[in-house]
């Protein structure tokens, strides 16, 4: 998982997978376990740079689609618009 | 009215400020479509300072008492306990960012989309894990 969109892929396909019984539901917690603590350490790492008052772009959230969209590439803790 | 110095137009504009005030006023209420556009441009042009003046308002003794009776209202408090209720069963983007706020010294609104979106995912998840188990 290169950035949080895959995180997300990957969380919505483990949804599918646990929703038509494919896999277990202890194997899904280990996943959503391991998806909170990347989210975890994310969050503290977007807090660190706002109170910091910096904001660098932190390459884990860019989405690679926000190009093709059109959307500005997110460089800041702010939402896209 | 074109004034050489700025002084000379203040001092105008202060003597008939009450006057300037009432006819825009009146040729808002003739015309509220125009009026209506007029302020949503405006809102466009300045998000900042519309921001301000809400902030503004809303620190004003009458606006403050205005709140508090809207919120001591039974059926308006049974409202807003559903919408809470709406935002959290549909895991809206306020109560996520909510979530992810509620241990940081940062506000929601400063949390990128995409880490919302994920964590969006990951609550979806967690919450069929629960049902299954």
């Amino acid at each position: 998982m290169k950035n949080c969109d895959e995180l997300r892929t990957e969380l919505a396909l483990t949804f599918e997978k646990l929703k038509a019984g494919e896999i277990k539901p202890g194997e899904a917690a280990e996943l959503a376990n391991l998806a909170g603590k990347m989210i975890g350490s994310a969050k503290v790492q977007v807090e660190y740079y706002a109170l910091r008052k910096e904001q660098p772009r932190i390459e884990w959230l860019e989405s690679p689609n926000v190009e093709l969209r059109g959307g500005p590439a997110v460089s800041s803790p702010e939402r896209p618009a | 009215m074109a004034y050489a110095n700025k002084d000379d137009y203040k001092k105008w504009y202060m003597a008939n400020r009450e006057r300037l005030i009432a006819k825009a006023r009146a040729a808002d209420l003739a015309n509220p479509d125009l009026a209506a556009q007029r302020k949503r441009e405006y809102a466009e042009r300045h998000p900042d300072r519309v921001k301000d003046a809400g902030r503004r308002y809303s620190r004003k003794p009458e606006a403050l008492a205005k709140q508090r009776a809207l919120k001591a209202k039974p059926e308006q408090r049974e409202k807003a306990k559903l919408l809470r209720e709406h935002y959290r069963d549909t895991l809206h983007d306020c109560f996520v960012r909510r979530c992810l706020a509620q241990h940081l010294k940062i506000k929601g609104s400063e949390i990128p989309q995409t880490l919302v979106d994920a964590h969006r995912e990951l609550l979806r998840l967690k919450r069929a894990i629960n049902e299954k188990l």
